[in-house]
């Protein structure tokens, strides 16, 4: 694949070299590949919502290649709408009685878009590459008793020798499921990305005419299995009804909208906001949720330094949250957001409580104040930063600025573009000394719906994610949750470990919103899975 | 005429090694870290930090600048951090739109201003020339997307004459491929074509009062000989200039004009690479747009001798 010397260098600068130069060099073109030019109606062109430059689903937390993997890859499990684990790649599977052993049984006839058979052996290793990133995936194998284990040709297993509850959910994810790929790409070193995109999902990426900044081909694979049951939100059937799925990237949004009026796509998935109502006034268009959990949005402060280092700052942030008030200023149309959301794991999840929050609901300056006060916060600049480049997160992060100056702190604004802030929030620096006291993010709401899943929630100090949340407590409760293996159970936990969430404050929910998706009336089939999916899709 | 050519080449690697030093300075010292935005929103600080180390970007700046410099030595742009593509491929794959919006704009531009710049001249003072001042102060304040944008609600969706986006290749067809050239060089070749409008006109001015046109005039020779033959070919160095200075204002206007119009170029490859820090990709797409500058002012200088009998000798 690389371009080595000279030849590379000619090649760049052989302005007159014309098309034949607009294609990737071939690379893993699928057993049988279908014609570069297919007719409009086998096309579904979608437009998406950031550029697909990576091809490893472990190398990367990126949604867009969640999504690919989503396409390109299957899963052993699948979420139904309940959020239950489905078998998706497994025909069966046994639990022990005590619920310390699993046994898995794959579907036959299921095949590599390379013509191999899938074994167990691809799985295990699959699994055992999985876990090395994933959180969901350290805390199983934590919890294992040796590694994932092959006991023939379709069957494979584990073994725990602690409780783990959440085997299947793991396995299932939805944001970050385990996917599965042959051994012989799985077992490359974790620190080395997979390149190769074989997989056994409906659709087969086409590396050869793969444009990265611009176009993403995914044929139907022919040789896909699909369950027989339904399409039921990430489960059952993944029948891909169009020959191509298409993936294009238009960085103005405008232009997007501009392209599926005209007809010239057929798939939006992140259409701006301002234009909503605008679409569903449209007879040609139609407008669709496809996640009713959607996204959560959150300020994050950094436990590490005053005044966050102490509980009663991180507490008077939740006084000066006004949910209404941000989310007004993300999203405008009020259809798109709930009003008041208090669940730290979303609304309408199966984790969703109330636990803990009631002395916050109301906005109260003078409590925040007090707070604050009490924490020791004497006017020392908070620095807070402001990506210029992601207006939701900007307007979310101006509203909470607006509340902050509201009740007397001194506010440093760091205008800084995304990339920035993504390296800047990594560092554990002082504040004054190029770190930081606060920026808002977001996350997908089957991330955060779960304590294990939300990488926000976890309060392992060093081991959380940048802002460093410390909280051994919390911890804890959340290792006995995940140990639970009866649902029920859980459930019941809840209520605790957000009541102490409300107490230590890893973050702060500024609320939770939905963002629809948009397509042309004559694409029939677009499911609600959660996250944008392309099989049971088609063209009339 | 060789050795000129052979002094300015030794001068454009002097020039490029100069730019190459400052790119890599430039691009490494800016804050922004490309390990953090591949890891993506939900990675750990330990996630980072091993796809930092992947990358061998937490080797020294100065180790890092030797390993890029002895592979740019070797004539190879290197990879990109995030696609694993080697720049030189991307780069390759890239050109063909963006050469083909500044070729279709180039002759837009050239060929409307020339005339209207000589017929401004022509008839200075009066409404003829009043009108295409106009127009060409019009066309050079208002913004290229907002020019875009225009061009794409009145052409594109409602008229339904062109498409709204996107680029043909020319071995798909050239109708298709005109087609998606039109909007975009139309909203990047009006600015060119204003710029080059008043040049055209001023220099035509300025040609028109020398004696030898009076003198021209005198011999009775019809006004279109005058025009074509004596004054625009006098007035031709500064067009020209013009022009190949214009490729400049193309470079950065195409970075707007293939974002509005989702065109895959080099201009969305530069952007895309800046935003993301592919420190690699960003240095090559750079090193390139400088060797191509510097190389077509030096086809400039040559094309003066066309023109000046005077630079000949």
């Amino acid at each position: 694949m690389r371009t080595r010397g000279f030849a590379g260098l000619a090649m760049a600068l052989a302005l007159a070299a014309g098309p034949s130069l607009c294609a990737l060099p071939a690379q893993a073109a699928p057993p049988a590949a279908m014609p570069d030019k297919l007719p409009a109606a086998k096309v579904l062109k979608a437009v998406v919502n950031s550029d697909l430059k990576i091809l490893d689903p472990t190398w990367t937390t990126t949604y867009i290649t969640i999504r690919y993997g989503y396409l390109v890859y299957d899963t052993l499990f699948a979420l139904n709408t309940k959020f239950e684990a489905k078998p998706q790649m497994v025909e069966s599977y046994t639990v022990s009685p005590d619920a310390m052993s699993y046994r898995f049984t794959l579907r036959p006839g299921l095949k590599w878009s390379d013509g191999t058979p899938v074994t167990a052996a691809d799985c295990v290793a699959s699994l055992t590459r999985w876990s090395k990133r994933n959180s969901m995936g350290q805390s199983m194998t934590a919890a294992m008793d040796g590694g994932f284990e092959a006991f023939d040709d379709r069957s494979f297993g584990l073994k725990l020798k602690h409780p783990f509850g959440l085997v299947l959910n793991a396995l299932a994810g939805a944001e970050a499921p385990a996917f599965m790929m042959p051994a012989r790409i799985a077992n490359l070193p974790i620190d080395q990305q997979i390149t190769d995109p074989t997989g056994s999902g409906p659709f087969i990426f086409r590396k050869d005419i793969w444009q990265p900044g611009h176009r993403a081909v995914f044929d139907r694979n022919p040789d896909y299995v699909p369950r027989s049951d339904p399409a039921d939100y990430l489960s059952g059937g993944k029948m891909a009804k169009v020959d191509r799925v298409e993936w294009l990237y238009m960085p103005d949004n405008n232009t997007a909208l501009a392209a599926l009026q005209a007809g010239e796509i057929d798939y939006f998935e992140s259409p701006p906001l301002d234009f909503i109502g605008l679409m569903k006034s449209d007879p040609d268009l139609k407008v669709l949720t496809i996640s009713e959990l959607g996204v959560q949005m959150m300020a994050r402060p950094n436990a590490l330094y005053p005044p966050f280092d102490n509980w009663k700052a991180r507490q008077a942030l939740l006084y000066l949250n006004n949910q209404s008030d941000s989310m007004q200023a993300v999203m405008g149309d009020p259809s798109l957001y709930m009003a008041k959301c208090p669940a730290y794991f979303m609304c309408h999840s199966e984790n969703e409580t109330a636990a803990g929050s009631q002395p916050f609901i109301k906005q109260d300056f003078a409590k925040a104040k007090q707070l604050f006060a009490e924490a020791g916060y004497k006017g020392e600049p908070i620095v807070v930063l402001l990506p210029t480049d992601r207006p939701q997160y900007a307007a979310a992060t101006t509203v909470l600025i607006d509340e902050m100056r509201k009740a007397g702190l001194n506010i440093d604004i760091q205008a800084l573009d995304w990339a920035t802030i993504s390296s800047r929030r990594a560092q554990k620096t002082p504040p004054n000394k190029g770190g930081w006291n606060l920026f808002v993010t977001s996350a997908g709401g089957p991330d955060v719906a779960s304590p294990l899943a939300n990488i926000w929630f976890n309060s392992g100090c060093e081991l959380a994610n940048a802002g460093w949340a410390c909280d051994k407590e919390l911890v804890g409760m959340v290792g006995k949750w995940a140990a639970e293996a009866d649902p029920a159970k859980r459930h019941a936990m809840i209520d605790a470990i957000q009541t102490r969430a409300y107490e230590s404050v890893p973050y702060v929910n500024l609320g939770q919103y939905v963002q629809p998706i948009a397509f042309r009336a004559n694409v029939k089939g677009v499911l609600a899975a959660g996250v944008p999916v392309y099989w049971n899709i088609e063209k009339k | 005429m060789i050795r000129l050519v052979l002094r300015k080449l030794g001068s454009t690697v002097v020039v490029m090694a100069v730019v190459a030093v400052v790119v890599f300075l430039l691009i490494h010292l800016s804050p922004g870290d490309p390990a953090a935005i591949i890891a993506g929103e939900r990675a750990t600080t330990a996630d980072i930090e091993h796809i930092r180390t992947s990358l061998g970007l937490d080797q020294p700046l100065i180790v890092q600048f030797g390993l890029w410099i002895g592979r740019l030595l070797q004539g190879d742009l290197g990879v990109s951090l995030f696609s694993n593509v080697p720049v030189a491929t991307l780069v390759a794959s890239r050109i063909e739109p963006s050469l083909s919006i500044a070729l279709v704009t180039t002759v837009f531009a050239v060929l409307t201003a020339i005339p209207l710049g000589i017929l401004a001249a022509w008839y200075v003072g009066r409404w003829v020339d009043r009108l295409i001042m106009a127009i060409a102060i019009a066309a050079f304040s208002f913004p290229i997307f907002l020019i875009g944008y225009a061009l794409v609600w009145g052409l594109a969706l409602k008229l339904r004459w062109l498409p709204v986006q996107g680029f043909t290749p020319l071995e798909n067809g050239i109708v298709e491929d005109f087609r998606h050239l039109i909007l975009p060089s139309l909203s990047l070749g009006l600015v060119y074509m204003a710029l080059l409008t008043r040049m055209t006109r001023s220099t035509m001015i300025e040609v028109l009062g020398e004696d030898f046109i009076r003198t021209a005039r005198a011999k009775g020779l019809n006004p279109s000989a005058v025009m074509l033959r004596h004054a625009l070919k006098n007035a031709a160095v500064p067009i020209v200039t013009t022009i190949g200075s214009g490729i400049a204002l193309l470079i950065g206007g195409v970075v707007v004009t293939e974002s509005v119009f989702a065109i895959p170029g080099i201009g969305r490859l530069t952007i895309d690479a800046v935003t993301q820090r592919d420190y690699p990709v960003i240095q090559g797409v750079i090193l390139l747009s400088s060797l191509t500058y510097v190389l077509l002012n030096l086809a400039v200088d040559l094309s003066y001798q066309l023109f000046d009998p005077r630079i000949r000798s």
